[in-house]
């Protein structure tokens, strides 16, 4: 359990943090879900919503 | 919402684990970490060597992040029944706020730096001595979950301006979190409060010191808000005033934290010669506000109500209720911050002591009881209080009669105001029993709302009446006494007996005995400490109080005057324990209206389906 994993992990949660608003404010904003397909689409998946 | 919702737990699992790993290096003595080394030590017991992890700016900051994530997964996991694209508004609002904690905290008070090897320590300064105390190494994590809950209902707030929409059923969704948020503020304030009585060796409950009216400014406006939403809930009134209290209660838990984490109350000048930390609070503070506020100012307009009701009914008196609450923190604000601005300026320092606070606020919170004991009488929308005047009567009588009772026969003539508090505390109290009994008598349900409702008025009103007792018939006596001496107050005399040496893990001192006699009978034995620990070489007061179900005989040992003398604060303070088991009443009183059946049952959050006109959504 070394200082620096808390770091880590701090760090990876902030990520995670900005990665909850832009996911759920892409989920309302027209444009940006837009976006999101258009990258499903490229990439042969799906949306992730 | 598919992907927020593990977004959101793999967050707190995250954030959980980085306090865990502090905590562990607290446990562990790991002094190669500035913030254990310098916040802990190896004398230090571990029950406070887990506290110490909010010891001080760093650990308090992740541990608003972590309750923060809390909350989110909280609202993540019974936001089920939320629409989807509301509940995302919501994420989306409190993913913001944890990014800007987080960055905060990783930028400019990251926990886990690690001292260079040669400046590791072979042991650590210790945790500040005032902290070291069962009731403040829980006071701050209950404090942080009040300030935190407040940005649920700002998240709410924002979610409903951006989907232009704002009806019955948001109010009923918001209202729980709120309720929660508010009781842990109520228990933290409390906490803090009687903390400061035993431990501070002064005896009071309040001071209005800035830290303590930071906490109290959000409680204030968060009570507003509860009482607000109730009416949005109700009659769909209120939508404007609802969301600006929404803001302001959370707007007001990052200035207390900002006040309080900047450095800015020490000097204005300390925060000047270490700026990083302040002007990113600051800056978090102007972003948060300003962009809520332009959102409000934005949408707000479009989010009108079109019912009305009379001067005499329940919204009317809520409303005059949250002026009066609103302009009491308006009183706390400006009493907190005209000595920071006057300094900033380059004036003459000026100081706002109790003073201020005294002279203005006990008349605004007189004013308040009165409209709670009315407005508890009027009904909703026409109001009718003519109807309702036989209980009002009747209250106003049985509280007159209850508070002059108090007064003339338990404790003699006081402070008028005192008086008026106790009268009117009484009048709240029977006046917050007439609707549960008229329920009980007639066989109707007594749902959890009510009953929470009525413990919590119950408590203002207990609240009330032991502050007003305390400021109007305490006895209080400064002596400097020897042993085989006494001090005399009233019928009761403090015999100091003896003086011992006494030794802690990480402190030594001295211990008094004082046998407290009443009319020359012994009461109790009371034994006051006057601590030094060692590695902070600081003093430290542990007050000797006994308790009594009417009063607190409290004694605190004051400096050594030389010569076998000391100096002795010695007290007799009446009910004093019940403003804190008020305080009590009414976080339980919160959290039983909290659990009510409406917000626990899917299909009732989902069966109030608005009547009133909502602005179109976006």
């Amino acid at each position: 359990m070394v200082p620096e994993f808390g770091q880590f992990a701090l760090v990876l949660a902030l990520l995670l943090a900005a990665a909850q608003a832009v996911l759920a404010w892409s989920a309302r904003s027209a444009s940006i879900r837009a976006g999101w397909e258009w990258f499903g689409r490229r990439s042969r998946g799906t949306s992730c919503w | 919402m598919g992907v927020v919702r593990p977004a959101v737990a793999g967050h707190f699992v995250l954030v959980s684990a980085a306090i865990g790993v502090l905590i562990y290096a607290f446990v562990n003595f790991d002094f190669s970490v500035a913030y254990v080394a310098s916040n802990s030590n190896s004398a230090l017991p571990t029950f406070y060597r887990v506290a110490a992890v909010w010891g001080a700016h760093e650990g308090s900051l992740l541990l608003w992040a972590w309750m923060l994530s809390l909350w989110t997964l909280a609202v993540a996991a019974f936001s089920r029944n939320l629409p989807p694209h509301f509940a995302s508004r919501v994420m989306g609002v409190l993913g913001v706020v944890s990014f800007g904690f987080l960055l905060f905290t990783l930028y400019t008070s990251n926990p886990f730096d690690r001292l260079p090897v040669e400046q590791i320590p072979a042991d650590g300064r210790d945790l500040n001595p005032v902290l070291q105390d069962p009731a403040l190494a829980i006071h701050p994590p209950l404090l942080y979950m009040g300030y935190v809950g407040f940005a649920v209902a700002y998240s709410f707030a924002c979610a409903a301006m951006l989907e232009g929409k704002l009806d019955q059923v948001w109010a009923r969704w918001t209202r729980p979190w709120t309720t929660l948020a508010w009781c842990f503020l109520s228990v933290g304030i409390a906490l803090g409060s009687w903390w400061a009585y035993y431990e501070l060796g002064w005896g009071g409950y309040w001071f209005w010191d800035p830290v303590e009216n930071a906490s109290f400014m959000p409680w204030l406006v968060g009570t507003a808000l509860i009482h607000s939403l109730a009416v949005t809930e109700k009659r769909g009134l209120f939508k404007s005033w609802t969301l600006l209290l929404a803001i302001l209660a959370f707007s007001l838990s990052l200035l207390g934290t900002f006040l309080v984490r900047s450095g800015v109350l020490v000097s204005v000048h300390s925060f000047a010669a270490d700026p990083s930390r302040g002007m990113f609070i600051l800056g978090f503070l102007v972003l948060m506000i300003g962009g809520a506020l332009i959102l409000y100012a934005w949408r707000a307009p479009l989010l009108k109500s079109q019912a009305g009701f009379e001067g005499g009914a329940r919204e009317a008196f809520l409303l005059y209720n949250n002026i009066a609450l609103v302009l009491g923190a308006l009183v706390v604000l400006i009493g907190t911050l005209a000595p920071l601005v006057n300094e900033a300026l380059g004036k003459k320092s000026i100081s706002v002591g109790p003073g201020w606070f005294s002279r203005l606020f006990p008349y605004i919170a007189l004013a308040l009881l009165t409209l709670v004991a009315i407005g508890i009488h009027a009904a909703w929308k026409r109001g009718r209080l003519g109807d309702s005047r036989g209980r009002l009567f009747a209250g106003l009588g049985a509280g007159v009669i209850a508070g002059l009772l108090i007064v003339s026969i338990g404790f003699g003539p006081g402070k008028w105001q005192s008086a008026l508090g106790i009268v009117l505390g009484c009048w709240v109290i029977v006046s917050s029993l007439f609707d549960p009994v008229d329920r009980w008598r007639r066989k109707l349900t007594l749902p959890r709302a009510v009953i929470g409702m009525t413990i919590a008025h119950i408590g203002l009103g207990v609240n009330v009446i032991a502050i007003s007792t305390v400021e109007s018939y305490t006895i209080e006596r400064d002596v400097a006494v020897g042993v085989g001496e006494s001090v005399t107050m009233g019928r009761y005399a403090y015999r100091f007996d003896k003086l011992e040496p006494v030794e802690g893990p990480n402190y030594d001192g001295v211990r008094a005995e004082i046998t407290v006699l009443r009319d020359g009978q012994p009461v109790t034995v009371l034994h006051p400490e006057k601590r030094n620990y060692w590695v902070q070489r600081s003093t430290m007061t542990e007050a000797g109080i006994h308790s009594k179900w009417n009063m607190d005989l409290f004694v605190a040992l004051g400096e050594n005057l030389g010569g076998g003398r000391w100096s002795l604060r010695a007290q007799l303070r009446p009910l004093i324990d019940y403003v804190w088991l008020a305080a009590g009443l009414m976080a339980l009183g919160g959290g039983l209206a909290a659990s009510d059946r409406r917000y626990r049952s899917r299909q009732a959050v989902e069966s109030t389906a608005t009547s009133t006109p909502t602005a179109p959504a976006t």
